[in-house]
């Protein structure tokens, strides 16, 4: 009878201990069910903030953009005009006008384009009549008009994206178009906007001094902008360089099946 | 018996020919040490069979001598899986403490021809405390996780399953033998049937569950 007590005790506590076991594994783990539904609505509420922060943050830097082209207008651009209208009346007013009044007014005039150009680009309104395409192919004929480089751009007839996300491409494309020209050194730089079956992909591939991809990405404001606003459009954008070989910028965006 | 005692193996078997199948594509990498761990358990459970059988004697020696690997090869597990030194720390101290007492014990205690069964349940409520601080961490973590994607939480449970079942029987072991109220060894048999079918059934899925989990989701 002991015996078999004991081997009653020994098989009963056994399997009270392996069902307590039991029973504190189904717990944690109807326990981390929740908290995963839990971390899951906290992460898509972080990504909602995120996104509502960066369309507020772009929406601040068009009517910045839209203010600054105003002020060119308006002001620097009103004066520029009044400076070359003196120059020419002093022009007509000498006898025999000298040669470096004759580049100053001529230097006035490229100056008074540039300004009206650059004021244009920066008016949304502006832009809102015009496509990516024709925006761009202004700015890289005002490029190309300096001399200092050469740009190529080569696209489709269209582009089969919505205008406010044709104003926030143009942007970044502006960006990296800028990057080139003031730090790169480049001799030419080539655009290219292409379709594939669901997404546009666009090139800027220019021929400069390259830069260490990783440091500048972490630390460059305007890569971080340019970065930002690739995924606000829900696309990637990819920079592919290193010192002395030049730099390339992918910019890969879905394009929606209405738009096809 | 035998039936039993062969019923016993065919756990251990699927867990190995699960490893080996999966080799390669283990993850994380060190799941595959258990392909040691495995044969060397099939290797000792043969082996001590075969001696109890054929030469008629105790064959605990050899029990002993599997036990103190195993434990460590368990130790070794934990301290991969967690990724916090301070967890590491108390894994190793545990290990350091568990492999002192059992050599303790052989040498000045029970001796190496009698089954260590102090320093099985010093081993055994070590491994339950590794798995409790292991559900603990996933319990706390605040990353989004499946935990049945987790080969971890797997062999976790099946450590915790069976060490927790077999303390009382193990802890009784040596007044069960000298009572001989199991001459025969069924209760022995049925109990840690029961429990290597629970222990390498979690280790086979923590070995498919990367493969399995990942068609499925």
């Amino acid at each position: 009878m002991e015996k078999n007590q004991v081997i009653f005790a020994v098989l009963f506590a056994t399997a009270v201990l392996v069902l307590l076991a039991g029973f504190l594994l189904f717990f944690l783990v109807r326990y981390r069910s929740r908290s995963n539904q839990y971390i899951r609505e906290r992460e898509n509420l972080k990504k909602e903030f995120e996104q509502t922060l960066l369309q507020s943050r772009v929406e601040v830097q068009e009517n910045t953009f839209a203010t600054l082209g105003q002020e060119l207008h308006d002001n620097i651009g009103q004066l520029l005009v009044s400076a070359k209208a003196l120059i020419g009346v002093t022009q007509r007013n000498l006898p025999c006008s000298p040669e470096t009044l004759n580049i100053a007014e001529e230097t006035l005039g490229k100056a008074i384009n540039e300004v009206r150009s650059l004021s244009k680009s920066l008016d949304k309104e502006w832009l809102q009549q015009f496509d990516f395409i024709n925006n761009l192919q202004t700015e890289v004929n005002r490029i190309n008009a300096a001399k200092t480089l050469q740009i190529n751009f080569s696209h489709p007839e269209k582009l089969l994206l919505q205008p406010e996300e044709q104003i926030i491409l143009f942007r970044i494309v502006q960006e990296a178009i800028q990057n080139s020209v003031k730090h790169s050194h480049a001799q030419q730089i080539d655009i290219s906007a292409s379709h594939s079956v669901s997404s546009l992909i666009i090139s800027i591939i220019d021929n400069g001094k390259g830069f260490e991809k990783d440091l500048m990405i972490s630390s460059g404001l305007g890569l971080k902008n340019m970065k930002h606003r690739t995924q606000l459009l829900g696309g990637t954008i990819e920079w592919i360089s290193s010192p002395g070989n030049g730099s390339t910028v992918i910019l890969k965006l879905p394009v929606k099946k209405s738009e096809q | 018996m035998k039936t039993i005692i062969i019923i016993g193996f065919i756990p251990t078997l699927i867990s190995l020919l699960t490893v080996i199948i999966f080799y390669k594509k283990l993850q994380p990498k060190w799941l595959q040490l258990f392909f040691y761990a495995l044969v060397f358990t099939l290797a000792s459970d043969i082996v001590s069979a075969f001696y109890s059988q054929y030469f008629k004697k105790s064959n605990h020696f050899i029990i002993n001598i599997y036990l103190i690997v195993n434990f460590s090869f368990y130790f070794l597990i934990f301290s991969k899986a967690f990724e916090t030194k301070k967890l590491k720390k108390i894994i190793y101290t545990t290990f350091i403490i568990y492999l002192l007492f059992a050599l303790y014990d052989i040498i000045f205690i029970e001796g190496f021809y009698y089954f260590n069964t102090y320093s099985y349940c010093l081993g055994g409520i070590l491994i339950v405390i590794c798995c409790l601080l292991y559900f603990m961490w996933l319990f706390t973590s605040d990353r989004l996780m499946n935990y049945f994607t987790l080969p971890m939480f797997w062999i976790s449970t099946g450590l915790l399953f069976f060490y927790v079942g077999s303390l009382v029987l193990m802890s009784l072991m040596g007044y069960i033998i000298e009572n001989h109220l199991d001459p025969a060894g069924h209760i022995y048999q049925f109990i840690m049937v029961t429990l290597n079918v629970l222990l390498y059934g979690s280790f086979t899925i923590s070995f498919l569950c990367n493969q399995v989990w990942k068609k499925t989701r």
